[in-house]
């Protein structure tokens, strides 16, 4: 029989549907643990084997989905894990082997979990997933299927336990979202880089929504890996029906997308939750006389955070390593990581990867303190934080271990050497841990003098590092940079350096630029200029203060002229940012198409300076200056209050709103002036007598104008005689107090009583930080207004 | 049965009252002497002043100021004493104190006050500088004959119950002679009480204290002093008298140590007193030429800038939301309050005391802001933003947190404290103040990029976390911009003023050099303002 490794070189494979539904169609209790039926009910297993078999499946998964020792505890059973899962594995091979089928040992998440995000530690996942594991190799599992994981923390324990369980193929299936990433995060791409150095044989897309919403997610995932690929989506997205959950694709529509899938370059095909016999059925009708889709993609060295990949490609963008997570020389670090803080450390990686930096360093020497704890502590502040996959610096193999333990993606490792002592120690944790290497070309002789030298301690790296199995491409070469004062001969052997290790043996390279000014004076003018140089010889990667913007722009010309920006995109976009300065809306508007369309963002984006231009063009394309107020700016101005009420917008987007508004008026007045008033009302409004606060009467000034109401704006510290003169002289409908401070407002009944003793007609509001509604109602106001949109409501409420 | 008159109790305290139907609990408890926080002056805004009540009739959780009372009742009281700071900065001085020993053994006064004679034979020389602040009050008892400090005591100020801030006890002192002498009263006692406590902690009688330095702000230094302050609460906002004053303890009725003489220096202006006159001396403004900025915020924002010559003393109108007030899960800095907020995976929070949080003071509210945009939980204008468009790096754990409450979105720190999209709101409003203020005062001077030490003073400064601060944009967004926390600076002030005759002459010349200015009142306050209602985009 073949085996699992050389069938899926050569065919599509199908691989059965859910086991849970099928088993409780056959009794099983709701509550009752399903993989206790391996060993009560075998009979009923093997049947639903067979049917998945009779219905064409290639591979049939063991019903052990949750036989790890913390689920059985649920139920009690966490002493049989091994008993089980070897059960479970016995009756799938019985009943596989007529057919010639392969049997998948399945294994699905704690349901926990993993430090930082949860309670459990690496090592404590790691050993359930081991004992797992090892039960079902024992018992001759064909392959071990790691099925519907949420949270790739987990996934790397759970894998690296299976490498050490016994040398059987392994799928990690992984769970997505409608979003497109799995509950913590991870997209595919990043869980394929991840993954794909764990030692697994395939990478699969499992549960969670149906066919139509994995199109994306596989189509990625194909692109990123060129493993083969698992997809058993659910039969739709869950459905609650009666209670009952229930999923409604048909066998035809799943195995029309296992076809499409099989296009993308996915091979192993199948079903999970709400998929039966029939579904699959389906699929292996479907899929008989599809052949395999070689997939042969370069994907350089690539690195990944919990949630994104960077990319280091021989002749893609050169990137920025930042490398301020050093205390070496800085004396608040350092206190930080004695004191087992990490305030620093975060700022700094924020700035670093607002500054540009693609990869994080994370160094924790700091003399007399336990670098393994701080290393963690440092990693895990590090990686809830920000994207950026990490750099973990040490020469102490314990330091790198509990990093790489900890870190819930792939990392770089600085550094490996030529010394006997370092491949030794540092390799295997690479290979272990799937992280990416930063080689030294150094040895036990030292630092060689010349660049051939370098090239050959470069290529006993290489050697060494594919002996054990890790691919060249994750292994990058730092050349070594000297002290220019001290030894001027060096600087071309280590250009030369990058020039030969890139041609011969086509690694990626790195510098750590900055050592080659010590000792002078102006050393950012020499690291700028060493590194332009460095750029020029090839260099694809280097450390250095991504905060230094010199460098950074050193950087993103060289990409450039060197031809790694291709057509300088990445320039231009990054120049045009900066250009556009700062934007006050947070979201993008949709496009705008039509001349009242580009009015009515104008109005939302507060873009005062071009709304005039904007008026004029609609008026030009034969719009009526009518049309424009009612269809656009209005219409505009309101949404504007509307999202200022729901708290999207605040002060400054309102004002320049209102700006707009205004500079909108004092264009089309001539305009409006021929055509009938629309005046609202007249409003005569003042802060009081002895206050001086007039941010907010100034909003409320311009929205009420904004709102075709006549406003007669007496200013601030205004005295009550004075705004009653105002409002018989202008016939006011509205007069609208303001006052901040408590000791002011007590000029607010006073102008009430003043304007009934006078029997003016008009309605008197009143609103400010000192004011409540409950004043205005003691003091017999008209109305109260919380702020200028409310206020604006309020006044229209007043005239009508 | 209908009564006219019915008794309170207050609750822990056991202070007893009889007031007639229609009082309010909040008033009633003036009447009583009990210390219950008010912060917005009793009108219903801030909700701080909640309390448990009991009676035959009724139970449960009122407003003090908006509960009437129409029965016997007890009363609970929920709120806890506010944290203290009394440290400052102290700075080097030669011992030269106003009150001298002369040759023959007799007292002098520098300034030729004549002084009472030696109540007994082995009489120590003592003197007291106090800074009186909106919340509490610090003292600092010293040997004036070798310099030691024998003792540091602090007390809440009473005045509390009358509003947490100057504004709102202004209004109420407005309403009449007798509520002016009311909260004169409460200033008087908590003083009183405090100096006796100072002089008790060390065994020493409060008969050989001999002088006062008092610094404060200008409205309550007004109310001590007995000046009338209509003119403190409206525009132009100038005091009665400038200072600098020199009273005997005795006719301020400083009745504990009526021999004592008392030196209260002059005020910048009327809403920077001369507790900032104090801090300015303490932190060496006009002594020192490097460029220098001391920002002391509290619902007023005090901003002194000095720059060559140029001395500048600014206030700008902050508003209580960096004390907690109108936040709705806001409170003082006390025993139940985040003080401290870091998001990694999740939430972690210190609270006050240590206990279970109850609410969010000023520190935390600043901490957790500069945390949630530091995560993208909240964007640069200020938005909350739902869990969906959070950056996938953020754990499930801080997205679960994220909570649409009806139409609002909250972040929630702990059970039963959050944060708003109104919360924020408030504070963007607040530090917009602030931050407009120092940007306005420094766009006029030639500073542009060069570093500036920007002193953090006072109770709120001290606590704030300084990264956190530049974070939020809260000291504006001017660069190179180095904080430094530097205590209760006004108290350091006080001290220097005691212990050398020198420092006040020093300190009223200073004085006359500040250029005093009101920024709310000057025209393009708000452009300022406006600019500054943004978080920055990045870490500093």
């Amino acid at each position: 029989m073949l085996s699992f490794q050389d069938r899926v070189k050569k065919e599509i494979l199908v691989i059965d549907g859910a086991m849970g539904t099928l088993l409780q169609q056959r009794g099983l209790p709701s509550g009752w643990c399903p993989d206790e039926w391996n060993v009560s009910h075998p009979e009923v297993i093997q049947e639903v084997h067979r049917l998945y078999l009779e219905a064409g499946a290639d591979i049939i998964t063991t019903n052990t989905f949750g036989a790890i020792r913390s689920k059985l505890a649920d139920y009690g059973l966490e002493d049989r894990v091994k008993e089980l899962n070897q059960a479970a594995v016995t009756l799938a091979k019985e009943v596989a082997k007529p057919y010639g089928a392969l049997v998948a040992g399945s294994i699905g998440p704690l349901g926990k979990f993993l430090q930082p995000l949860g309670e459990i530690s690496f090592d404590e996942a790691y050993q359930q997933f081991l004992e797992q594991c090892r039960a079902m190799v024992e018992a001759g599992v064909d392959l071990i299927l790691f099925e519907t994981f949420g949270d790739i923390g987990e996934m790397r324990a759970a894998l690296i336990a299976a490498a050490d369980a016994g040398n059987v193929p392994v799928v990690a299936s992984f769970t997505f979202d409608e979003s497109g990433r799995t509950f913590t995060g991870t997209d595919p791409e990043t869980a394929a880089v991840v993954v794909e150095r764990l030692g697994v044989s395939a990478i699969g897309v499992n549960c969670s929504v149906g066919p139509r919403q994995l199109a994306d997610v596989v189509q990625r995932l194909t692109q990123s890996t060129n493993l083969p690929i698992l997809v058993s989506p659910n039969a739709g997205m869950p459905e609650m029906i009666e209670g009952q959950t229930v999923f409604r694709e048909t066998p035809e529509l799943m195995a029309d997308y296992a076809i499409r899938f099989v296009e993308y370059g996915a091979s192993i095909l199948g079903g999970c939750c709400g998929t039966t016999p029939l579904h699959i059925n389906a699929i292996r009708q479907g899929v008989k006389e599809l052949t395999l889709k070689p997939r042969h993609k370069l994907f350089g060295l690539r690195v990944a955070s919990r949630v994104k990949t960077a990319t280091i490609d021989p002749k893609g963008m050169p990137i920025a390593i930042g490398e301020r997570l050093n205390p070496t020389g800085k004396k608040a670090l350092q206190a930080e990581i004695r004191e087992g803080k990490t305030e620093i450390t975060r700022r700094d990686a924020l700035a670093q990867v607002a500054a540009g930096a693609a990869i994080l360093d994370v160094n924790v020497g700091v003399g007399g303190v336990d670098q393994v704890t701080a290393m963690e502590r440092a990693v895990n502040a590090v990686q809830v934080l920000v994207d950026a996959p990490l750099c973990i610096d040490s020469t102490d193999p314990q330091v790198i271990e509990q990093a790489l333990k900890n870190y819930h993606g792939k990392a770089l490792i600085n550094s490996v050497n030529g010394e006997e002592k370092s491949l030794a120690t540092i390799l295997p944790l690479a290979k272990r841990y799937g992280a990416a290497l930063i080689g030294l070309t150094l040895d036990d002789q030292g630092i060689p003098a010349t660049a051939k030298e370098r090239l050959a301690v470069a290529r006993k790296l290489m050697q060494r590092v594919e002996e054990l199995g890790i691919p060249k491409q994750d292994l990058m070469i730092d050349t070594l940079v000297l002290t220019v004062s001290a030894q001027p001969e060096g600087v071309p052997e280590t250009l030369n350096a990058i020039r030969y290790i890139k041609k011969d043996l086509g690694l990626t390279t790195s510098l750590g630029v900055s050592n080659v000014s010590f000792g002078l004076p102006n050393r950012g003018l020499i690291n700028t200029a060493f590194f332009s140089m460095a750029l020029a010889a090839g260099l694809d990667a280097a450390i250095l203060n991504p905060q230094d913007q010199r460098m950074m722009e050193t950087l993103r010309a060289a990409a450039v002229l060197t031809g790694r920006d291709v057509r300088a995109e990445q320039y231009i976009a990054r120049e045009q940012a900066a250009q556009g300065g700062n934007q006050l809306s947070a979201a993008p508007e949709p496009v705008a198409s039509t001349p009242l369309e580009v009015l009515y963002q104008a109005v939302l984006s507060g873009d005062k300076d071009n709304v005039v231009d904007h008026i004029n063009k609609a008026i030009d394309s034969g719009l009526s200056p009518m049309e424009l107020l009612d269809k656009a700016l209005i219409p505009g101005i309101e949404e504007v209050g509307r999202r200022y009420g729901a708290g999207i917008y605040f002060l400054p987007q309102l004002m320049m709103a209102g700006e707009t508004m205004t500079k909108s008026f004092e264009r089309l007045k001539p305009e409006l002036a021929k055509g009938p008033s629309r005046k609202l009302g007249t409003v005569i409004l003042a802060t009081v007598k002895g206050d001086i606060h007039d941010i907010g009467k100034n909003i409320l000034s311009v929205m009420l104008a904004n709102h075709g109401f006549e406003v007669i704006d007496l200013g601030k510290n205004v005295d009550n005689q004075e705004i009653l003169q105002a409002a018989r002289a202008h016939q006011a409908d509205i007069i609208a107090l303001s006052a901040l401070m408590t000791t002011t407002m007590v000029h607010m009944p006073d102008c009430i009583a003043k304007v009934k003793e006078a029997g003016l007609p008009c309605k008197v509001m009143v609103g400010g930080a000192a004011v409540t509604d409950q004043y205005a109602r003691e003091i017999g106001a008209d109305g109260y207004a919380f702020d200028a949109v409310e206020a604006v409501g309020l006044a229209k409420k007043l005239v009508c | 049965m209908h009564k006219d008159i019915v008794k309170i109790s207050f609750h822990p305290g056991g202070q007893n009252i009889e007031v007639s139907v229609g009082t309010t609990i909040l008033e009633a408890a003036r009447l009583a002497g009990v210390n219950m926080a008010a912060p917005c002056g009793g009108t219903g805004r801030c909700g701080r002043c909640l309390v448990k009540i009991f009676s035959t009739q009724r139970e449960g959780w009122l407003l003090a100021c908006k509960t009437v009372v129409t029965d016997d009742l007890s009363v609970e009281l929920a709120t806890q004493p506010p944290v203290i700071l009394e440290t400052g900065e102290t700075t080097a001085v030669t011992l030269d104190p106003a009150i001298q020993r002369g040759d023959k053994g007799e007292l002098y006064h520098q300034k030729g006050f004549p002084l009472l004679p030696s109540a007994n034979q082995g009489e120590e020389v003592l003197g007291l500088a106090i800074d009186i602040g909106t919340t509490t009050l610090v003292a600092y008892l010293y040997n004036l004959l070798d310099g030691s400090l024998l003792a540091v005591n602090s007390v809440v100020n009473g005045q509390q119950i009358f509003g947490a801030d100057v504004i709102s006890r202004l209004g109420y002192a407005l309403q009449g002679q007798e509520n002016y002498q009311k909260l004169r009263q409460r200033l008087l006692d908590s003083l009183n009480g405090l100096i006796e406590r100072c002089c008790q902690s060390v065994g020493i009688t409060t008969e050989w204290v001999r002088e006062l330095v008092v610094v404060g702000n200008t409205p309550i230094m007004h109310f001590f002093l007995n000046l009338p302050v209509q003119g403190l609460a409206v525009a132009p906002f100038e005091p009665y008298q400038k200072g600098p004053f020199y009273r005997t303890a005795a006719e301020l009725e400083v009745t504990t140590v009526p021999q004592a003489i008392c030196y209260v220096p002059p005020f910048i202006g009327g809403f920077v007193g001369s507790d900032a006159l104090a801090a300015a001396l303490a932190q060496k403004f006009g002594r020192e030429v490097t460029e220098r900025m001391l920002v002391d915020i509290g619902t007023n924002g005090e901003i002194l800038l000095q720059v060559g010559d140029y001395l500048l003393a600014a206030s700008v109108p902050a508003g209580p939301a960096l004390e907690g007030a109108g936040i709705e899960c806001g409170m003082v800095a006390s025993v139940g309050a985040i003080s401290r907020v870091t998001l990694d995976y999740d939430v972690q929070v210190e609270v006050i005391g240590g206990g279970r949080a109850t609410g969010i003071c000023g520190s935390g509210l600043i901490d957790a802001i500069a945390e949630m945009l530091r995560l993208g939980l909240i964007d640069s204008s200020g938005k909350l933003l739902p869990p969906s468009q959070v950056p996938p790096i953020v754990s499930f754990k801080i997205k679960q947190r994220l909570k649409q409450v009806g139409e609002n979105l909250r972040f929630v720190l702990a059970e039963q404290v959050y944060l708003s999209q109104k919360d924020i709101r408030a504070v963007q409003l607040a530090k917009a103040a602030v931050a407009g203020g120092i940007q306005l005062v420094i766009a006029e001077t030639s500073l542009s990029n060069k570093p500036l030490s920007v002193l953090l003073a006072g109770g709120f400064g001290s606590y704030l976390n300084p990264s956190n601060a530049l974070r939020i944009g809260l000291l504006g967004t001017q660069p190179n911009m180095n904080p430094q926390q530097v205590g209760n600076a006004a108290g350091a002030g006080a001290v220097l003023l005691l212990l050398s005759y020198p420092s006040r002459q020093r300190a009223e010349r200073l004085c006359q050099q500040f250029i005093h200015r009101e920024l709310a009142a000057e025209a393009n306050f708000q452009t300022f303002f406006l600019e500054q209602m943004a978080f920055p985009t990045e870490e500093w």
